[in-house]
């Protein structure tokens, strides 16, 4: 295990340099004065100058990439040119609803998924199963956003949360409860792709599992069902899970983006967009640097977990 | 559909068992066979129709001894010792006939029907137990080796919970005792470094200390009988006579009961009493070893012993070699199922099927129209015998 | 008895002929590495033998002994790390490419499992035109009396079963359309790898015939590489055992089955079972389990599980010493005199 870690986080660094590499290439790689670029109309030759002196911009580019990795590091990500603002201010607001959408919508697909799979796996072909493969298919046919347009009413009704307008975000700090009622329903929407997806890949392996030799083995000892189920079955059955969870990070901020859209949350997906119709490209940079950053450390952690739990992976 | 009506007659009739308990138990006599097992068939309900896999199987087994089935792949042995076992799964899977295993009676005196003797025993019928009576005599009085300790040992959990497992929810022991026991059992099967083992993956460890775990699990629970599914197919000679010798000891240690189920003829040889010889689901021959081996009667096993090379031959002798293949168990021809590879064939053997039937020697039986005539078997030689005491090879 | 069958083993191959026949395979020092981790694993560490035109060499030993990549390293379908490898007096270790390809026309293998190694999807007819459709042998009726020539000599009748696929069959037949793919080319020499492990008794003994006729009929040379002692003994003029990428011993089949001169070959030999309720038992078994080949012990490879083995064997490495004629052992102490 000892050699597997060292291994996962020298690749961890690795990465983080590379995604560190291309963030700092947005701005060096458009046509023309980086000041340019990130003025925008708002350039005039006084401003560039001054913006290349403070951003170090003038300076040669190996220079400029080592203060820009050293900034990083530290997250500090100076101020944005074009609205003023500290950079991470504008992260630490549409930060924390985001992450905060991405992780209960998770949680609550995998609270449902694997007990549901586990039921539709012990009767593989079922009538359970069935059915709920059928619905699984129907779900993942659909569009989230349709999913969120025809489910607003009745679940905010179900919820008893208010559904005249779009629910205002409370932060978390300021009253946890009120907190997770405004972001109930973007998170139920959200969490229905995932959960189709862990459903029927978690469902797919522990039917494989149950099969297996080792657990009519583990059969002929006499233990119980549910312990064969828990303690044999469910490990070696949660390795593909755990990838598809990690494979699923990426392509939920583009799903928070569109929940943040309808349901006019100020989270990372909307400041991205705002970001790029502008184009604001040292906010770009900085968004991509730690979204990317924080999909890389989950993943990290899945890595780990997956090591944990199959031994085959982290022992040679 | 099918499936499921034939699952409902299995639990209706034993619900009808269950449903008297005023009804008084009748005990097994003392030297009852251990297991008993009479006309069973197996068949698995597949999409394009009934497939038999064992057709009516019958033999006793007796306490100590050691039974060695013989056949080639497609020949029902290893569906017949998951039969035996009850691991078939109940969905799809008919299971005929009655495996009457004796377990010890724990009740009073007034449940038994007529006097009790002072170790009274009662049958277990496996081939209408349910799962969750199964469970009770599964790993503390029959328990199973399988073939492929690669594929039957849990990869992801460590090698001494394994062992312990059975110990602890079997036998109630806490974990501190269960490891105890469990590090003494890698020690019996002779695994060097056991406290160490403990704590490895099945991957950590090479192909015959797997197999040695297998059998420690299989031994935990300290069974009565013990079936083992090609124990050492797929591991290199010397590996495997390590094992066959430490499950000869653990039998003797144990006082087991063995059912060795095995294609290879060299493993059965010199390690059993008797050998039952299975060909196409059913059994064409059974009897003492050394009936089987000097005095066949079927033309399949001798068939089988002339193709087998042998170390002691001189090289290049050539093989007698059986015409064709094993039949493809779908389509089973109408007579004796050897019949199209036989060379003793007549238009009988083509139009009807031979039934066992018994042979001079006692408990020697074949099925065949035309058979062998029978031989003297030469008297075993003192080492042979020596390994055989205890052991009553005229039982029937 | 044993003394008996050493005498009709040495009647039937003599040893004024063994130096007037000629030696169509020669290897000499071969090592095969492979590099796994920042290891080096030496499969195959210096082996040297000769194979002589028409015989058969059979090759024992346990898993991971090196059998296989030998035999892998002869077809160079392993790339040996050094040594020498002549067909017919033809350096092979250092051919590339067209020539490297001409000469293994010469050579052909067959794997253990038959039939993962013959394309599910393809006609049996086709499968065994293959080679000659490579190389451009034959044409049109002459091609399609070859095939039907090899596959009636296989035992698998072309007009029944030619336009079947490869999946259609069972494991036996797929060995035997092996068999005639291979001898498609006419080679000289065929290596088998556990040709017949995956089989039944039945099946096997069908095979094993086969391959003994068929070697009589295009005078074939055979390495036959299996774990099964038996089944080497039954088919092989010679046997080597192998032990950890070297050499134990190498020696007439019956005179080496008789007299093993190594402690291993004693040990391998006293753990085959026959199917003879009165073969001797043997109640001294070799214990442990092979050293890891990334580690090897100094010396004899054999020593850490020989019973006696001295400071000699772990100081110095045994080398092949002559016994008889053509048998020779890698022992500081065989079991029989070695002669002077």
């Amino acid at each position: 295990m000892g050699r597997y870690l060292v291994k996962r986080l020298v690749f961890l660094v690795w990465i983080l340099l590379s995604v560190m590499f291309l963030a700092f290439l947005i701005i060096h790689l458009l046509p023309g004065d980086p000041a340019q670029a990130i003025l925008q109309q708002g350039w005039t030759p006084q401003l560039g100058a001054a913006l290349n002196k403070s951003l170090g911009l003038d300076k040669p580019l190996w220079q400029q990439y080592l203060s820009y990795v050293w900034n990083m590091a530290h997250l500090n990500f100076g101020t944005d040119w074009i609205s003023g603002q500290p950079i991470s201010q504008t992260l630490s607001q549409c930060l924390p609803p985001t992450i905060e959408m991405v992780l209960l919508s998770q949680l609550l697909a995998l609270v449902l998924a694997i007990p549901l799979a586990t039921l539709a796996a012990l009767r593989p072909s079922g009538i359970f199963d069935r059915l709920a493969n059928m619905g699984s298919f129907g779900l993942l046919s659909v569009p989230t956003y349709v999913v969120i347009t025809l489910l607003y009413i009745p679940i905010s009704e179900w919820l008893g949360v208010p559904n005249s307008g779009p629910a205002s975000y409370v932060p978390f700090t300021q009253d946890w409860l009120a907190n997770i009622e405004s972001l109930s329903i973007p998170i139920i929407a959200l969490s229905i792709g995932s959960f189709v997806v862990y459903f029927r890949v978690f469902r797919a392996d522990l039917i494989t599992s149950l099969q297996d030799e080792f657990i009519t083995m583990a059969r002929s000892k006499g233990i119980s069902k549910s312990r064969i189920l828990f303690r044999h079955a469910y490990r070696p059955s949660s390795v593909a899970l755990l990838s598809a969870i990690g494979v699923n990070m990426a392509g939920l901020i583009t799903g928070t983006f569109i929940a943040e859209s309808v349901f006019q949350i100020n989270g990372v997906g909307g400041q991205l967009l705002q970001a790029t119709q502008q184009p604001d490209y040292q906010l770009i940079q900085a968004i991509v640097f730690v979204t990317a950053t924080l999909i890389i450390l989950i993943n990290f952690a899945i890595d780990l977990l997956t090591g944990y739990i199959d031994p085959r992976i982290s022992r040679d | 559909m099918s499936a499921e009506s034939v699952d409902e007659t299995a639990e209706a009739v034993s619900a009808v068992d269950n449903a008297t308990p005023s009804k008084k138990i009748r005990l097994l006599p003392p030297d009852a066979p251990l297991l008993s097992v009479q006309n069973v068939t197996t068949s698995f309900l597949t999409p394009r129709g009934v497939v038999t896999a064992v057709s009516d199987v019958s033999f006793d087994l007796y306490t100590n001894e050691v039974v060695g089935i013989v056949g080639e792949s497609g020949s029902g042995k290893t569906v017949l010792s998951r039969t035996l076992m009850g691991l078939q799964p109940k969905r799809g899977v008919q299971v005929d006939g009655s495996i009457q295993f004796a377990t010890p009676f724990t009740g009073t005196a007034d449940e038994v029907e007529g006097p009790m003797d002072e170790n009274p025993l009662v049958g277990f019928e496996i081939a209408r137990a349910k799962e969750s009576e199964l469970r009770k005599i599964w790993g503390t009085d029959i328990a199973m080796v399988f073939q492929d300790p690669m594929t039957s040992l849990n990869p992801v959990v460590r090698v001494g919970t394994q062992i312990s497992e059975g110990l602890r929810v079997r036998l109630g022991m806490s974990r501190a005792n269960a490891k105890k026991r469990a590090i003494e059992l890698l020690t019996q099967v002779g695994i060097p470094s056991p406290e160490e083992r403990y704590r490895m993956f099945p991957n950590q460890l090479s192909g015959g200390m797997r197999q040695r775990v297998m059998i420690a699990i299989a031994l935990a629970c300290n069974p009565r009988l013990l079936l083992a599914d090609e124990p050492t197919t797929g591991l290199d000679v010397t590996i495997q006579a390590q094992i066959l010798n430490l499950l000869e000891q653990l039998q003797a240690d144990y006082k087991m009961s063995v059912i060795l189920v095995t294609h290879d003829l060299g493993v059965v040889a010199t390690r059993t009493d008797r050998i039952i010889v299975m060909y196409a689901g059913r059994i064409v021959e059974m009897g003492t070893t050394r009936d089987v081996f000097y005095s066949h009667r079927m033309p399949y096993t001798e068939a089988l012993l002339g193709s087998t090379p042998k170390v002691a031959d001189p090289s290049h002798t050539r093989l007698t070699t059986i015409p064709g293949r094993p039949p493809d168990i779908l389509n089973l021809p109408q007579g004796c199922s050897f019949a199209p590879r036989c060379k003793y064939v007549t238009e009988k053997c083509l139009s009807e099927r031979p039934e066992l039937t018994p042979s001079e020697a006692t408990g020697h039986f074949f099925a065949c129209w035309n058979p062998i005539p029978a031989r003297a078997v030469p008297v075993a030689s003192p080492r042979a015998s020596a390994n055989e005491i205890g052991v009553d090879s005229d039982r029937d | 008895m044993k003394l008996e069958l050493t005498v009709t083993a040495t009647e039937i191959t003599p040893a004024v002929e063994e130096n007037e026949r000629k030696v169509l395979l020669s290897v000499e020092n071969l090592k095969v590495e492979f590099r796994r981790g920042g290891h080096v694993v030496s499969a195959v560490a210096g082996v040297s033998f000769d194979i002589y035109e028409g015989e058969t060499l059979g090759l024992v030993g346990e898993s991971g002994c090196g059998k296989s990549t030998t035999g892998r390293a002869l077809m160079r379908i392993e790339k040996p790390t050094s040594g020498s490898v002549q067909l017919d007096g033809v350096e092979m270790t250092k051919m590339k490419g067209r020539q490297l390809r001409l000469t293994r026309r010469k050579l052909q293998m067959i794997f253990q499992d038959p039939v993962s190694s013959l394309n599910p999807r393809r006609r049996v007819r086709d499968i065994v035109a293959e080679p000659i459709d490579c190389w451009r042998a034959a044409k049109g009726k002459e091609r399609d009396d070859i095939v039907f020539e090899l596959l009636t000599k296989v035992g698998i009748d072309p007009r029944v079963y030619g336009n079947r696929y490869a999946r259609q069959f069972s494991g036996g037949q797929c060995q035997r359309i092996s068999i005639a793919r291979a001898l498609a080319m006419k080679p000289k020499m065929l290596i088998c790898d556990e040709m017949v492990s995956a089989l039944d008794v039945s099946i096997q003994a069908q095979i094993l015939n086969l391959l003994e006729d068929l070697k009589k009929e295009y005078g074939l040379t055979l390495l036959f590489i299996a774990h099964d002692l038996a089944v080497v003994k039954n088919v092989s003029d010679r046997v080597a055992v192998m032990y950890l990428g070297r050499f134990c011993e190498i020696g007439p089949s019956d005179t080496l089955y008789a007299q093993p001169a190594h402690p291993y070959t004693k040990f391998l030999l006293e753990a085959a079972l026959d199917a003879d309720p009165d073969s001797p038992r043997h109640d001294e078994v070799l214990g442990g389990e092979p050293p890891s080949p990334l580690n090897p012990p100094s010396g004899c490879r054999f020593r850490t599980r020989c019973p006696q083995a001295t400071d000699l064997c772990a100081s110095e490495e045994p080398q092949m010493q002559t016994l008889s004629e053509g048998h020779q052992v890698a022992c500081h102490f065989p079991l029989i005199p070695v002669r002077r």
